[in-house]
């Protein structure tokens, strides 16, 4: 067995008490990870449900963009969420999950990661993670979420082809130690237990703290493209939709919504 | 002159009371917030030199938002199936996908019809209603607000 197998029985213990992680299934591989999620939708084990695969012959990304792992390489896994009646569980699901991510690369990294508005996690310019959040209506009428999660673990310069090979980056290649993605997912469950077993706990104002912090965004001059324009300033705040708020350098302060506006480019304040 | 976070508590209140407009002066300085259809104009005679737009301030927040709504359209005989969140639409669920409901299709209640990306999350929006699509009202990856009309449906 190498640092770098999952162990299951491992992951299971560990969560025993947790809300995230109370069923835990494996697949050696499927098609996605989300729609083996999906599977449990209307069923009672699905909040709290994480599902775990070793390769994904369909992984996807945002609107059908593909996301390439090498089999083992990545912590491949989507969580069932559902029967949340505070609102910020939905309206800030994304933000949730990106500052669990960014913990947990975090713990692992030697490198100090940061985050691209609004839910990817760069480590030296290179992206390690990515997140898609799905949401439906169930059988019984309920809004429900199932949360895709990959981290880029064990894989090595070779693995990544094309513009990846520029643009993507791993936990081992960040790292002076071996990466034991066991450890990286059990890390990963706490860190989203302890935002989404308790919904009702969820605070605005910290997650906004949490997320603009992590994200060093505060006094960082971005770019923006929004309705085929492009939109330059200073970020100055979330606000309460989760909107990327400017100081736009022609004047006056406007809030993005992530739906329609896309991140051109992003400096770090000193 | 108000801070950041004094508007943001501003905006926050008018989110929460579900009001459209304040209006602020104390004596050169004047702030006016405004909300008309979920998008919210600020402006402040001092602070900047133009008006700036917050878009996308839902009031409706999203997991508590009402499924897609059926308005019936007296005029047409005709119901609307509504966005119940600001997001982005999208026909199919991805690019290469043939649209969830076509013009002359059938749905049934329950039948997916868009899905709606709203901060990064996808939402599957399901008919409320049986019937005919008569028309589709926005295109392919436009921004919609809440309650915009996305589907008008003969019902059967």
């Amino acid at each position: 067995m190498t640092a770098g197998h999952l162990n299951i029985d491992q992951i299971r213990t560990a969560t025993g008490h947790s809300h995230i992680g109370q069923r835990i299934e494996y697949k050696a591989e499927t098609s996605s990870t989300n729609d083996e999620a999906w599977l449990y939708a209307d069923t009672d084990s699905f909040d709290g449900l994480v599902v775990f695969a070793d390769a994904q012959t369909a992984g996807r990304g945002r609107r059908g963009r593909i996301w390439q792992s090498h089999r083992g390489a990545s912590l491949l896994l989507s969580v069932g969420i559902s029967g949340h009646e505070n609102p910020l569980a939905g309206d800030w699901l994304s933000i949730i999950t990106v500052i669990a991510v960014h913990e947990t690369i975090s713990r692992f990294c030697d490198t100090r990661p940061t985050i691209k508005w609004p839910n990817d996690v760069l480590a030296d310019g290179r992206k390690l993670s990515g997140i898609l959040i799905e949401s439906r209506q169930n059988q019984s009428g309920a809004r429900v979420h199932v949360l895709g999660i990959g981290i880029n673990c064990l894989q090595h310069q070779g693995h990544f082809d094309g513009p990846l090979a520029t643009s993507a980056t791993s936990l081992e290649l960040l790292s002076r130690h071996p990466i034991d993605r066991t450890a990286v997912a059990i890390h990963l469950l706490h860190a989203l237990d302890q935002r989404l077993a308790c919904p009702e706990s969820l605070n605005q104002q910290t997650l906004r703290n949490d997320w603009l912090a992590k994200a060093d965004a505060l006094g960082a001059r971005v770019t923006l493209e929004h309705n085929g324009q492009q939109h330059s300033g200073t970020i100055v705040d979330l606000d309460p939709t989760a909107a990327l708020v400017l100081q736009l350098d022609e004047g006056g302060i406007r809030a993005f919504n992530a739906a329609d506006t896309s991140l051109v480019s992003m400096e770090y304040g000193s | 002159m108000l801070d950041i976070e004094q508007i943001r508590e501003l905006i926050e209140m008018m989110v929460k009371n579900d009001l459209l407009e304040i209006s602020l002066r104390d004596g050169e300085e004047e702030i006016n917030l405004r909300r008309p259809n979920q998008t919210m104009t600020m402006s402040a005679t001092e602070m900047m030199a133009q008006p700036a737009t917050m878009v996308a301030a839902q009031s409706q927040p999203m997991a508590v938002a009402p499924p897609a709504a059926v308005v019936k359209d007296d005029e047409e005989d005709l119901v609307q199936i509504s966005s119940p969140m600001v997001g982005t639409y999208y026909a199919s669920p991805d690019p290469d996908s043939p649209a969830f409901v076509q013009v002359g299709g059938k749905v049934h209640v329950g039948m997916v019809v868009c899905i709606l990306e709203a901060m990064k999350v996808f939402n599957e929006i399901k008919a409320e209603v049986a019937g005919t699509i008569e028309r589709t009202l926005v295109k392919n990856a436009q921004a919609v607000e809440f309650g915009q009309p996305l589907f008008l449906v003969r019902p059967q």
